[in-house]
Formats: structure tokens, sequence, C-alpha cells
């Protein structure tokens, strides 16, 4: 068996690639997994069902070709892309110069195989993003049982794509057509990204999909459109102008690479794109109209947080020429301008990332706020580059410019020593709820998970793409880098100022520890709960619960509505389920 | 002649509303009618011409040989067109009919204008469609609501009546929508009652939510998971892919519902609110557009289902707590219990009685009668 598959990646709309000038529309991509690949396109961690939702009928696999490449342990699948001036094979040349043009795309057939192909690159792309060892380091695990995340390339006509927790499933829909093709989000790389982003999030953070604050179902999408225009950033075909000196500039500002889902936001009326993450969005209520975002609304919410992020990139990218490993590499490689550039967007892409995930990964479980998340970046950064205060600079002079009230981490527990075990954990719990702010009648749920603080690679060893399914940490970790990160979760009670609704809400909050394996406390983060968080509550929650009602619904064929969101009065106390789902899948609230 | 009076019959599932409204033109003193729908639906027309003959008669009788001034065709659901059709066709003499107005979409070169609109209209026919074939495939025919809702939003049936809707006035029949200014004389004949749309949205492709299609199962196949996919994980996925019929049914009756006209009429200081069965898109369009105004009379839309009355913050603003006059306020629920799921909603008839001095239901009376409100 094979270990690796080339896939071809489509990394641009198909309406749009004509307007851009690039090497190449599609992107070769290198990926390995020690279980091999399958018909399919299938693997270990995510599978292809090209399952037509209008007729139930499944379309049929893309062939496996074992000796479709000239490399050793590397196969292929049977594809055959369909550009406009008829159809062409794979680039199979990963060399940079010698790369097909395959020019623009030409129309899709329902069955073809092209798009499940690259489809399945461009989420195996985004997890091994997010999963390299200069970001996460480690393999992330799904939100739902089981170890694979199945993928529906065109399942229906439908003006969206979501992650749908329940069904384990991302599903493109399509609809619609600009310049005479058939829109399929399927081909958007950005909403592929985005969408896998989202499994990846509930993954690492699973209460973020049943919070009720706005600002914490924000977090999932601001996350997702950060990855997915860092991801853009990484396309070689992308930043490579044939015959020219590649300019900076296009990383800087709002560009195709900054823009999310031009084709899709431009078919459903939201001008250039659907957002874009160069841009000077706040919550600052004083701000100027078009700065100021309507803040119970996650969507438009996740501009601030994408933003953000995005502003740390370009500071990034701009300080990457004086980095060490970025100078080191450029000058060894004695790289041509385009080269240096890959390297400087790998590395500001890696540390952005990086700062990222790992802020999730250390954040509290519950309804967090952007604030909880960049106290969390912070904290991380912190301790993964104790000696680099750089980036923690500018996120909190972004955070101030843009309306987010950072307040100062716990230290209570610096000098304390803390257990490891659950029932020790527990005792030592009990005799500082106080501390936590967990309420007495509180039932907490404890979990303990092995991690590493350890030096990131940041700059990638070459720019080719080529990434293993489960990445190899052992040149960067050891015992000696060995922690815990000890979360406590809980129920948090407030009381509910929407008519009808109860007199009390439930909401979830908590805690993180990180201790060394001698038990030393390094980091506490809390979830900080102001007057403000819970009026953002109270205004997001207005409008989704909007005609819902407390009981379960039945449609008119007897069976519950899926709606996504689910309220739940007891006792005159509110509690919800299924946000997340209810603006995806539903999407009837924004 | 110095009351308005707004007769709301018992037509089972449907509205069927008259107001008389008196007028001075500056020479002499008339009663105007203005009548709004007429229509039910259980079962189609054969089982339910004896509701609209009672209707027809009482309003030939309280006519006595008038015509009425003005029709209003809020939307194209058979619940509220199908009455005057029937009853013609049950061989029953209409009253005259001057003016009509019709929700805009059912002009007949409406989706030629707006090819948007054209395109979700297309896509919501196909899914009824396809919601038809999987209740007839899953035995759900029979089952009331299914029914109810597969009557309700038949094209085929709706398109017979809006076609004899649209002939029905012998003056003039405007397609009105919220930009819409009526002209005295010319789109009505009052002179003392004025007319104000705050909907529907002319170009009504807004009104269309998301739709996800319910997977059709093909008779005798069964899917199984292609060679290394997760079983677990493909059934969770079709089980998802073969939910959500009621959704999808629902999401069919929202998009005709919020192309109803809402309109108000004032007269003598009162402010009546007539909503047909505008739905939460429809009233958050009607609120960012700054149409809405407290009133003193709403016909609570959509039967008083939970999902025809805004929320809180949209009440508040057609029916503040903090009163602007001490005029009384009343809520006309046309409805019938039994025909959907929870319809009418108890939450939402609490919720109106919390806002108004009188609700009042067509359940109170009998079938094919009518309860009446007055305003002096």
């Amino acid at each position: 068996m094979k270990r690796g598959v080339l896939l071809p990646v489509l990394i641009q709309d198909p309406a749009v690639a004509g307007e851009t000038e690039a090497r190449s529309i599609v992107h070769p991509v290198v990926v390995k997994d020690s279980a091999g690949f399958n018909e399919g396109p299938a693997c270990r961690r995510v599978a292809m069902v090209d399952l037509d939702f209008h007729t139930g009928k499944l379309r049929p696999s893309a062939k496996f070709d074992p000796r479709g490449t000239p490399y050793r342990d590397i196969a292929t699948y049977k594809v055959a892309i369909p550009t406009k001036r008829g159809t062409r094979s794979m680039p199979w040349s990963r060399g940079s110069a010698k790369g097909t043009d395959v020019g623009e795309l030409g129309s899709l057939p329902l069955d073809d195989t092209f798009m499940k192909v690259s489809v399945f690159g461009t989420v195996l792309r985004t997890i091994g993003l997010v999963q390299d060892p200069a970001v996460l380091g480690r393999e992330i695990e799904w939100a739902f049982s089981g170890q694979q995340l199945l993928v529906v390339p065109r399942a229906a006509e439908m003006d969206n794509a979501f992650y749908h927790r329940e069904s384990r499933s991302l599903q493109f829909y399509y609809g619609g057509s600009l310049h005479g093709s058939t829109i399929f989000s399927g081909l958007s790389q950005d909403i592929v990204a985005h969408e896998t982003a989202h499994a990846i999030i509930d993954g690492i953070a699973p209460d973020l999909y049943d919070a009720i604050s706005p600002e914490s179902l924000a977090i999932h999408e601001g996350l997702a459109d950060l990855t997915a225009a860092l991801l853009s950033m990484r396309n070689r075909e992308l930043t490579h102008k044939p015959g020219q000196r590649t300019s900076t500039k296009e990383f800087l500002q709002s560009s195709r690479f900054s823009r999310i889902a031009e084709e899709f936001g431009r078919w459903r009326g939201h001008g250039d794109a659907l957002r874009d993450v160069c841009n000077t969005r706040t919550m600052d209520p004083y701000a100027a109209d078009e700065s100021r975002v309507d803040q119970t609304s996650p969507h438009s919410l996740s501009e601030v947080l994408s933003g953000l992020l995005f502003v740390v990139f370009k500071a990034l990218f701009s300080a990457a020429p004086r980095d060490a490993s970025v100078k080191r590499k450029v000058n060894r490689e004695n790289s041509s301008n385009f080269e240096a550039i890959r390297y400087r967007l790998a590395y500001a892409c890696n540390r952005t990332l990086g700062l990222a995930y790992r802020g999730l990964d250390w954040l509290p479980r519950g309804d967090a706020s952007f604030a909880d998340l960049i106290e969390a970046m912070i904290a991380a950064d912190q301790e993964f580059f104790p000696n680099d205060p750089r980036v923690r600079k500018v996120l909190r002079k972004e955070a101030r410019l843009r309306g987010i009230s950072l307040t100062k981490t716990k230290q209570l527990f610096r000098k304390l020593q803390v257990p490891s075990d659950e029932p020790t954990l527990r005792t030592f719990l009990e005799a500082h709820r106080k501390d936590f702010d967990i309420p007495s009648d509180a039932e907490v749920t404890i979990t303990v998970r092995k991690m590493h603080i350890y030096q990131p690679p940041l700059t990638p060893f070459s720019t080719s793409e080529s990434f293993d399914l489960k990445p190899n940490m052992s040149k960067f970790t050891s015992e000696k880098t060995e922690h815990n990160l000890i979360k406590f979760t809980w129920l948090q009670k407030e009381s509910n100022d929407l008519e009808g609704w109860g007199t009390k809400r439930r909401y979830r909050s908590g805690a993180t520890v990180v201790a060394n394996m001698s038990g030393a406390v390094q980091t506490v983060l809390q979830l900080q709960h102001t007057p403000m968080t819970m009026s953002l509550r109270s205004g997001f929650l207005q409008k989704m619960l909007n005609g819902e009602s407390a009981t379960l619904q039945i449609g008119p064929d007897g069976v519950p509505l899926q709606r996504g969101l689910r309220a739940n009065l007891v006792n005159e106390t509110l509690s919800i389920t299924g946000a997340m789902q209810a603006l995806h899948v539903v999407g009837e609230f924004e | 002649m110095t009351a308005l009076t707004i007769v709301a019959y018992n037509v089972l599932f449907g509205d069927a509303i008259l107001i008389c409204v008196p007028d001075n033109n500056g020479r002499k003193s008339v009663m105007r009618h203005v009548l709004i729908d007429v229509g039910n639906v259980l079962g189609g027309p054969e089982s339910n011409a004896h509701v609209f003959r009672s209707v027809v008669d009482d309003l030939n009788r309280r006519l006595d040989g008038r015509p009425i001034d003005l029709y209003v065709m809020t939307h194209e659901h058979m619940d509220h067109v199908q009455g005057l059709l029937c009853a013609q066709q049950d061989g029953q003499e209409l009253p005259q009919i001057d003016h009509a107005w019709l929700t805009a979409s059912a002009s007949k070169n409406y989706y030629e204008q707006f090819p948007e609109a054209k395109k979700q209209r297309a896509l919501h026919l196909a899914a009824y469609d396809r919601v038809h074939r999987i209740a007839l495939q899953r035995g759900l025919v029979g089952v009331a609501p299914v029914r109810a809702f597969l009557d309700n939003n038949n094209p085929r049936r709706t398109g017979d009546c809006v076609a004899f809707l649209r002939q029905v006035a012998r003056k003039k029949t405007t397609y009105v929508h919220s930009g819409f200014k009526p002209v005295p004389g010319e789109t009505h004949p009052f002179s003392q009652a004025t007319f104000s749309i705050w909907a529907p949205e002319e170009d009504t492709s807004s009104y269309y939510g998301r739709m996800r299609p319910v997977m059709q199962k093909k008779r005798g196949t069964r899917l199984t998971a292609p060679e290394g996919v997760d079983q677990e994980a493909f059934a969770a996925l079709v089980e998802f892919s073969r939910s959500g019929l009621g959704d999808e049914m629902l999401a069919i009756d929202r998009a005709a519902n919020n192309t109803s006209i809402v309109f108000t009429i004032e007269w003598h200081g009162w402010r009546l609110l007539f909503c047909g069965d505008a739905e939460l898109r429809s009233w958050r369009t009607m609120e960012k557009q700054g149409q809405l105004r407290p009133v003193h009379f709403i016909k609570v839309g959509h039967h008083a289902s939970h999902n025809g009355t805004p929320g809180e913050d949209i009440l508040e603003q057609i029916l503040p707590l903090q009163r602007p006059d001490s005029r009384l306020r009343t809520a006309l629920v046309s409805t019938c219990k039994d025909t959907y799921n929870g319809v009418p909603d108890d939450k939402t008839l609490d919720k109106l009685r919390h806002r108004v001095d009188k609700l009042v239901q067509t359940t109170e009376t009998g079938v094919g009668e009518a309860v009446e409100i007055t305003f002096e």
C-alpha cells in the first residue's frame, strides 16, 4: 500500500480565476498517512461521500491509481481536470517552474471526479495546516465519536455549506450561476477551508458549538475565516506571477488573499466577497458606522477577530526578513525573490495560526469572549516564545484599538502545586472553589490532557507542500516539554431579561490551569463574565428566540423540527443548545 | 352610520374579513366595504363549499346590492384565495367588486420583472413537488397537517384561484407592495379612511429562506457505505439527509406567507392593522424600513401560529406597553384548532392578551358565522 497521494487542488474560485494572474489555478499537494488511502477518495481521517440528496444516489468514487506518479510511495487518483481548453491531466511536476497552467476551469458535470478529489485535498490541507508542528503540533480529535469526517462535495441545490456535528460531516451545496457556470460551494477553496476549520475548532473547543454568547460563536467564524485566508497565502501558484517579481503589497492589503469566498459572495449580493479579513472592524460603539459591527450578530462580530489577527499576520510578514530562521533559510537556498517571499509567508502564517490555535487550545471551556481568547493566546505565546514579546504587543495594541478590553490573567495559583490525577484534583478544586468563582451548587467537570510546550519550527523545511496526517513531533518534544492542560467547567446561571423565557438562564463557564509535570502552575485562565457580555447574550437570544418555542416543535409530518436551536425552560431557567447549528444549517437568523 | 365594523367569519382554517367603513365624500355619507381574502384549507374545495355559501350569503345580505369597494388578496395560499371562486363554481352570485388589490407577486408578468424571485419561486415549486412525492412515499398524505400543507400550497389550484381574482374587479386591479401609495378615486374610493402599505417588498426574493432538500428514499434500495467509509458515520449522514421534511414544508409555506400585503386603515383616529400571514422575515423587513407604528387593532398573522406573531421587540413597536393614547386595543384571531400542529399557539395568545384589552377569536362563533368588532 502506498502511504501517500498527490492531489490536484483547485485554489481559486472558478468565476474569478480569469481575473487573476496566476501560474495555475490547480495546486499539487502530497499527503501521507500510515494507514494509506482508499478509493473515494477516503483515508483514516476524511472520506468523500458524493451523495446526491435529491435522488439518494451515490455518485461513483474517484478511482485510486497507485502508479499515477513517478514517485515512490506516492499514488494518485484517476482524475481529469475540465478546463475551458479541454480536459487536462494533473500538473505532475512538483518543481516550482514546471507546473502546467490549466487556465480557467470549464463546466463540471455533476458526476465528475475532479471536484471530490480537489475538495478532499483542501480539507486535508486545512487539517495539515493546523496540525503542523509549527501550529498545534498534534493530531486533532473530532468533536464526534469516530475518527472519520465525511465530506459531501455537492449535496444538493441550496446557497449554503456547513459543518454538521451530528452527521459528522461537511456538506457543500450548489446553485445559481456566474458567467454561465453553476456555482459550487465545494469549488471555493475559502469555503471548503472555512467549513473544515469549523470541524477543527469544534474538535478543539467543543463548547463553543452550544454557546449562547455571540462572541463565542464569532470565535468560530473569525478563526475559520483567518484559516481560509492564510491557507490561500500558501498557494504557490497564486503568489507567483509568471515573468514578474512578486510584489508583497498584495499580502498586506485587501486582496484576493484576504477576501473570503469571492464567487459565492458575488452570487449572494455581498459585493466583492462574503467577508474580508483585512478590515478595520471594531466593537467600539463610538466608532464610525462603516467600522462598527452588529454585536448581536456572530458573523458581523467575527470580522473584528479575523481583522485583528490579520494585523498580527501583517506585522509578522513585515518583520520576517529580520528573523534569524527566515534569513538563514533564504541565504542558504540562495532563493529567488519568489521563494524568499514564500518563506516569509510560511513564517508569518505559522506564527499567526500558532498563536490563534494554541490560544483556542488553552481557552477555558464555555461561553468565551474575544478578550478571553486573546488572554489565552497571550498566555500560550508567553510560554512558547518567552523571549519574543512582539506578537503579544501587537495583539494587545490591536485589541485596544478594536474595542476589546483585556483583563489581567489571574496569578493566584502561581506558587501552588496542582495534582494531575482526577480524584486529587477534585479535592484541590473543592478547596479553591471560591478562587475560581464556581457557584457552590455547580457540578464541575474536570479534564486533563498531556501537551507539550516546545520551540515550534516556524520556517518550513522547503516551500513545496507535503505533509503527514499524523505530525511527527519527535524532533521537537521530549519528556522535558511535557505539561498538563487541566480544564474545569461548570454551568453558571444569570438572570434572564427575555420576556416569557423564565427568570434565569444557563451558560457554561470554565477555567484552565497549565502545569508542568511536577505540578508547578504556569498559567491560570478563567472566563470573564461582565455586564457587557450578559447584555450581548440578551440581544443575541432575543433575535434567535423570535418565533421559537420552549416546547419541542413538531412539523406537519409529526416529526420534531430540525431548526437547530433547542430551547428548554425548566423551573423558570432557560437552557439553549444548538446555536451554531441554527446559524449555519438553517441560517434564518442573520 | 357612525361605527366602523370588522366582521370576521369563521371559515375554519382561513381568513374571510369584511370591514364596513363609514365614509363621507363631502356630499353624502356612505358605508363602504373592504373585503379581505376569503379562503380556507381543509381538504380542498369539495368539502368546504358550505362554509363559503354562508359567507357569501351574509355578504350579500349586508351589502344589500351595493358593491364591495375594495377587495384585498393578501397572499397566494388556498386558505386566503379559494373562497370566491369556489362559491361561484357552486352557483352562488358573488357581490360586485369595484377595486382589487392583490399582492405584487400575483401579477401575471411579475416573475419576468424579478428574475431572482423567479429563480427562488422555481426552486420552491420544485421543492413542493419533491415534498409531495416524499409524502406519498412515506404514506403521509392522509395525515391532516400534511394534507393541509399540500392543499394550501398547491400551486395549480392556487393559480386557478389567483387567475380568477385578477379579473374580479370591474374598475381596477392593482398589484400592491410597500412602496405603493394608494390614490383615492384611482385605486380605491375612500375619502375619509386612509391606507398605508407596510409590506411586502416589491422584489419578494428576500422572503425565500433556505431549504435543505430532503432525500427521497428509492423504493427497494438500501444505501450502504462505500469502501473505506465509516459505517456509523455514513448511517448518521443518511439519516440527516432524509430528515427535515417538516422544516422543508414550513419553509415553502413561509415564503408565500411573507409575501402577504400588510396594511393599515386609519379612520377617525383609529389605526387598524391587517397583516395577512406575514412571518418573521417580513416583520423584520418592515422594522428595518421604519414602517412600524402603534395600532389599536391587529388581525393576528398566520392564524396565531408561533411563527406569525413577531417577538416582543417588534410587538412593542406596534402594541407598546406604554400606550400612546387611551383607546381600547383589540386583537382578532382567525383560526381553527387541529389543522396544523400547535395552531393557535397558546403562548402567542398569552403574549397578545398581555398587550390588548380584548382578544377575539373566530372560533367563538359557529362555522360560517361571524364575530364583529366595532370602532366608534
